[in-house]
């Protein structure tokens, strides 16, 4: 027994212990090429980070990230660096994560909503199915809900959070860390805030930088009355954790975590890129975002993918996409303040009907519903600059 | 028979989270029950056919957390059917059914046809919402309502089969009304929005 080359017996699973579907010859192979670039590219520079325990120089690094990212065991060190979690840490008092661990026990107002969604995290993930990893994701979510009260908990982040936690062996205080820095710092404000503001302004922009780059597909989109939310909400919430393999979007992470929530505009292009072709043949909406989640899950090659992102798209100059997200951010800001108002409107209206009604019954009772309540937000006044 | 020749109508499910949307549409669409279903975020895409009535459904099934909500609209937009799920055994639920019910009366087509589905009925040790008060409230807004069961299927094939009966015929199919580009509530053949700048 011991000398059989089988050691794979149970089912194979990849680096983040992941279920691995049934791959294509093909999808096999670029996996493979994949790995390989990363393996060949930069081995020098991560072999004397890891001695030295010091990241190589930002020029090198951004270029390493690009082309061959973080290799897997370097990755728990690398990503806390680039994140931004290492200082974001350093900023609290030590005990910062233990203190919310304790606080969480005594209850949250987010436990409920989490619990729901801890057996619906990863399914094709052993340890995350089992009460073990369900356990561990639940102190991470926890504490988060109570470090970010403002946010609580999102769906979305149970992803985002479970993601963290495999690629930094499983050490739930690291993956908090990880966590906060991601919404904190990396990606838009309010991504996940109420009503997802945040979310909602990136996609919009997502939609202006179509027009730009793809117009083509911009217009097919527009055709078929397709709005870019319908396709792109996974994509800024989960951070293509549930849209493409695990182990491609945590290669997309090496690079989103260093440079920033540009790199999901970068990657939601290279995607759209790569399908365009598919996507102009569906002639509607329904068929067209199931294509496209499709397609982008059986995505393995990630080399193919980051290329596109950073060769296959062209410029994307930060300035110019700030002035696009604003005026995008203001427009949801306005859309969504005049929506409650609408609602507010019409649940006055309604309760004057039934006082109105009430009133028939007993008399005297209405002046006082009636002056209740003054209009909120008509005009907007928190309009971002 | 042509495919092409069936009249298709949009159909999308809302309601709380967890109160079992997409295992409903499961059941219906694939006949089982998944006990590891992933949450939804965004929405998925489904659509059955059914041959009897010559109607193929477009189910839309959305995700329900509350701060998902602003991006219900892009979904219920131009939608024939909704079908607003509550949890039997979560007060909660309901409540925010109650809040869907009003939402689509005045924001959602008004010829859409709504039926309310008090779904896990087979959880009957942990009901906390009685039938009779959500038949009187599905009653009082001249909505159907049903209890379902995705795990048990019982009544879920009857309530989509339901919807498709009322679903008004029409001659050609007409190219479905689609959603605009713009969030905010505009009728269906919205002109390009400002989003292009
Ligand atoms: N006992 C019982 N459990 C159910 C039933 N339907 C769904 N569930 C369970 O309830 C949980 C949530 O079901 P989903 O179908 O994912 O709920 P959802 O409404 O789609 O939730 P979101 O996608 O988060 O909005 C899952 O664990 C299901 O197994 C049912 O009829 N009976
Ligand atoms: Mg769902």
């Amino acid at each position: 027994m011991e000398t059989g080359g089988d050691e794979h017996s149970g089912p194979e699973t990849d680096e983040l212990g992941f279920l691995l579907p049934h791959l294509t010859e093909q999808q096999q192979a670029d996996r493979q090429r994949s790995h390989n670039a990363a393996g060949a590219l930069g081995r020098e520079e991560w072999t004397r980070a890891r001695i030295k325990r010091r990241l190589p120089r930002p020029r090198v690094l951004k270029k390493l990230l690009r082309k061959g990212g973080v290799p897997a065991d370097l990755r728990p060190w690398v990503w806390f660096e680039i994140s931004g979690a290492s200082s974001l840490k350093a900023s609290r008092p030590p005990a910062y994560y233990s203190d919310l661990v304790a606080a969480s026990n005594e209850g949250c107002a987010c436990a409920r909503q989490i619990e729901l969604d801890l057996p619906r995290t990863f399914v094709n993930h052993p340890w995350l199915m089992a009460p073990e990893g369900q356990a561990v994701l639940r102190t991470v979510l926890l504490a988060f809900s109570l470090h970010d009260p403002k946010l609580g908990y999102c769906q979305g982040l149970n992803y985002v959070a479970a993601l963290f936690l495999l690629a930094s062996g499983q050490d739930s205080e690291r993956a908090f860390w990880l966590l906060a820095a991601m919404v904190g710092r990396v990606v838009a404000a309010n991504t996940y805030g109420s009503n997802l503001v945040g979310c909602h302004s990136e996609m919009r922009t997502l939609g202006v930088l179509m027009e730009k780059k793809m117009p083509r597909l911009h217009k097919h989109f527009q055709d078929l009355g397709c709005d870019v939310s319908i396709i792109a909400t996974d994509w800024f919430l989960c951070l293509f954790a549930t849209s493409l393999p695990p182990e491609v979007a945590a290669r997309v992470w090496d690079v989103l975590l260093y440079e920033g929530s540009k790199i999901l505009f970068r990657t939601s292009l290279a995607l759209l890129k790569t399908y365009e072709a598919l996507l102009i043949t569906m002639d509607n909406s329904g068929e067209l975002m199931h294509a496209l989640k499709h397609s982008t899950g059986q995505l393995w090659a990630a080399d193919r993918l980051l290329s596109t992102a950073f060769k296959g798209i062209g410029g994307l100059p930060r300035a110019q996409l700030d002035r696009i997200r604003r005026k995008q951010h203001a427009q949801v800001a306005m859309m969504l303040r005049e929506r409650e108002a609408k609602r507010m409107a019409a649940d006055r209206q309604q309760q004057q009907e039934q006082q109105g009604k009430h009133q028939e019954e007993q008399p005297g009772k209405k002046q006082r519903g009636a002056a209740r309540k003054p209009a909120r937000l008509a005009n907007g006044t928190d309009r971002q600059g | 028979m042509d495919l092409q020749q069936y009249q298709s109508a949009k159909l999308v499910l809302l309601g709380d989270m967890g109160a079992g949307k997409s295992s409903l549409v499961l059941r219906y669409v694939k006949g089982t029950y998944f006990d590891d279903l992933a949450a939804t975020v965004g929405a998925a895409f489904l659509t059955k056919v059914i041959h009897e009535l010559g109607i193929k459904f477009e189910i839309w099934d959305t995700a329900g957390q509350e701060r998902y909500h602003s991006l219900a609209p892009m979904y219920y937009r131009g939608a024939k059917a909704a079908i607003i799920v509550y949890d039997i055994t979560s007060p909660e639920s309901f409540a925010r059914a109650k809040n869907w019910v009003r939402e689509l009366q005045r924001q959602g087509n008004p010829d859409m046809i709504m039926a309310l589905a008090g779904n896990k009925a087979d959880l009957e040790e942990h009901r906390a919402v009685s039938p009779d008060e959500a038949q009187a409230y599905a009653a009082e807004n001249g909505i159907y309502f049903v209890e379902t069961s995705a795990k048990t299927a019982a009544n879920v094939s009857e309530l989509f089969m339901d919807l498709a009966r009322k679903i008004p015929k029409v001659e050609a199919t007409p190219k479905p009304p689609q959603a605009g580009i713009a969030l905010d509530s505009q009728p269906a053949a919205a002109p390009r929005s400002s989003c292009c700048g």
